[in-house]
């Protein structure tokens, strides 16, 4: 349903994001991640026409951004780092100027109060905008964003400078948001990502770097590294470790061994015996999942980036 | 661009700006009222005119114009506006008229003025009064115009405040000098900054002049398509 091909943008002699290609076709939440400067905000004022394009397209149901903006700007909702608020005005004006704005053709009282309803700002819907916490002028800018049920939502760290609560609150409704059309989000919090979102773009260098779903992305670490905790000395113990069948290679760090075997469950049962027969205890052992935080890091680390670079232009 | 317009002229009405705007020009305009035609016995209204035009435009036309587009680059509620789906003329346009309408409010209190002196007099000089009023209406326009194209250059509606009405005393200066001039060049550019000057040589005479409400009318046209290309350029920046 939205297509970006080759977005590019340049500042001056900076590139801010340099060709960014994805396409979502699916109604769902897709997790936009990246360090701080990756271009994360440039290519979403992109997206929603608020600034333009060096080069590359957008189109939104075959509708390319450049050609027809009105159409593609009136699918798209947007939440922007800072919510675009008039503070002189009171909730309920300012979600009727924004109707206005959006060119919106539903029931006007019944839409507004659905969507004050939705983000639950109707306790606050007569009180000046200024005079609101942070977090309810957060959830006024989400309100904003839905002006208009867009078919595609763009949110810019939504949870941000909420409490607990609200965090929990606005997470469940994203997540039933993204069940009747796409959000796109971006956030710096990965527990986040975790819980509310089906697939990840990660963009470092203002390049995309990872592009899969959720449980692929937490799947790829290396396959069969196993660590355990043995109480006993370490050279014998490495030593035990490594004449088992089915073991490459033994590390010892941080007390604990990382072992290098196929995997399987008979490797397991092979360590646990041999380790019983010297006398070794064998406190714990699991298999090494990378988590989410290590795998940002490694991706986005510099060298990375040129990588896969280097790759991608291969295939 | 109709959004646009009644959203400015909402948010002039919900703080004291707005009010404070008209309050100053009722009470200056009426004091000068006042102390010329009331005391004087006088009913030709040009001096009150004049006076409006050289004076109070100069200073409070700046005030309605600084918030304009200075301040919503800062807030960057320009996000909401940019990416709704209007465009850059209509946010130009939609503002040009919000402010053009507190403006008129100012000015209405001429016509108490008129109804004033014309129960008084035994001549009812209302074509005068019309033309001047229109005149009123495309002077405005154009000081807005160009006001607010200062306010787009700026995140700061101080700055935008004060430089406007560097502008505006500019070209009123203007018409003082472009007599001296020698070079016909010089003083057919100096001419064209002459802004006030028009409206004070021909409308506040209570006459109507066609060549100076055609330049007026593209004065004010051409400060608008530049503020929009503003926006539009930092958009592709």
């Amino acid at each position: 349903m939205i297509k970006v091909s080759n977005l590019t943008k340049r500042y001056g002699d900076k590139l801010a994001v340099r060709g960014i290609s994805f396409e979502i076709d699916n109604n769902g939440v897709v997790g936009f991640l990246g360090p701080n400067g990756a271009g994360k905000s440039t290519t979403m004022n992109m997206i929603t026409g608020y600034i333009s394009m060096t080069s590359g397209s957008v189109t939104v149901d075959g509708v390319d951004l450049l050609h027809d903006p009105m159409t593609v700007k009136k699918n798209i909702g947007y939440l922007p780092e800072l919510p675009p608020l008039y503070k002189d005005l009171t909730v309920t004006e300012y979600l009727n100027v924004v109707y206005g704005l959006k060119k919106c053709k539903l029931n006007r009282e019944e839409h507004l109060n659905h969507i004050c309803e939705e983000v639950g700002i109707l306790p606050v819907k007569d009180r000046l905008i200024s005079n609101l916490s942070k977090g309810y002028q957060q959830r006024v800018g989400i309100a904003q964003a839905l002006v208009g049920d867009p078919k595609i939502l763009i949110l810019d760290e939504p949870t941000v400078g909420l409490d607990p609560s609200q965090i929990i609150e606005i997470r469940n409704l994203i997540k039933d948001l993204g069940k009747t059309r796409i959000i796109i989000l971006s956030t710096h919090i990965l527990s986040e990502v975790q819980l509310m979102c089906e697939r990840i773009i990660i963009i470092s260098q203002g390049r995309i770097v990872a592009d899969d779903s959720v449980d692929n992305i937490e799947l790829v670490g290396e396959k069969g590294t196993l660590v355990a905790e043995i109480i006993g000395n370490t050279d014998e113990v490495i030593n035990t470790l490594e004449k088992i069948d089915g073991v490459r290679k033994v590390d010892f760090s941080e007390n604990k061994y990382t072992i290098l075997s196929s995997g399987d469950l008979e490797v397991r049962k092979r360590i646990f015996y041999a380790l019983a027969e010297n006398k070794m205890p064998l406190i714990s052992i699991y298999e090494a999942k990378q988590t989410l935080e290590s795998l940002f890091i490694e991706l986005t680390d510099d060298t990375y980036a040129d990588t896969y670079e280097e790759g991608g232009e291969e295939q | 661009m109709i959004e646009i317009c009644k959203k400015e002229y909402k948010q002039f009405f919900v703080s004291p700006r707005g009010y404070v705007i008209v309050a100053i020009y009722f009470f200056i305009s009426s004091l000068y009222f006042c102390t010329v035609n009331l005391s004087n016995v006088l009913v030709e209204l040009s001096y009150d005119f004049a006076f409006q035009s050289n004076w109070l435009l100069m200073f409070l036309l700046p005030m309605l114009t600084m918030r304009l587009l200075a301040e919503e680059k800062k807030t960057k509620t320009d996000q909401l506006l940019l990416t709704s789906p209007v465009s850059v003329n209509d946010i130009v346009y939609g503002k040009f008229f919000g402010a053009l309408i507190v403006y008129l409010i100012c000015i209405s209190c001429n016509a108490l003025f008129f109804a004033i002196v014309s129960t008084h007099s035994a001549v009812f000089l209302w074509r005068e009064f019309v033309c001047r009023m229109l005149g009123m209406i495309l002077l405005g326009s154009a000081i807005i115009s160009i006001d607010m194209f200062i306010s787009a250059l700026t995140e700061s509606q101080l700055l935008a405040a004060f430089v406007a009405m560097g502008v505006n005393i500019l070209m009123l200066i203007t018409r003082s000098y472009v007599a001296t001039i020698t070079s016909p060049v010089l003083q057919f550019l100096a001419g064209l900054l002459s802004v006030f000057g028009r409206f004070y040589d021909t409308f506040a005479m209570g006459v109507f002049n066609i060549p100076n409400a055609v330049y007026y009318v593209s004065f004010t046209v051409f400060f608008l398509f530049i503020t929009a290309q503003i926006i539009e350029k930092r958009r592709w920046g």
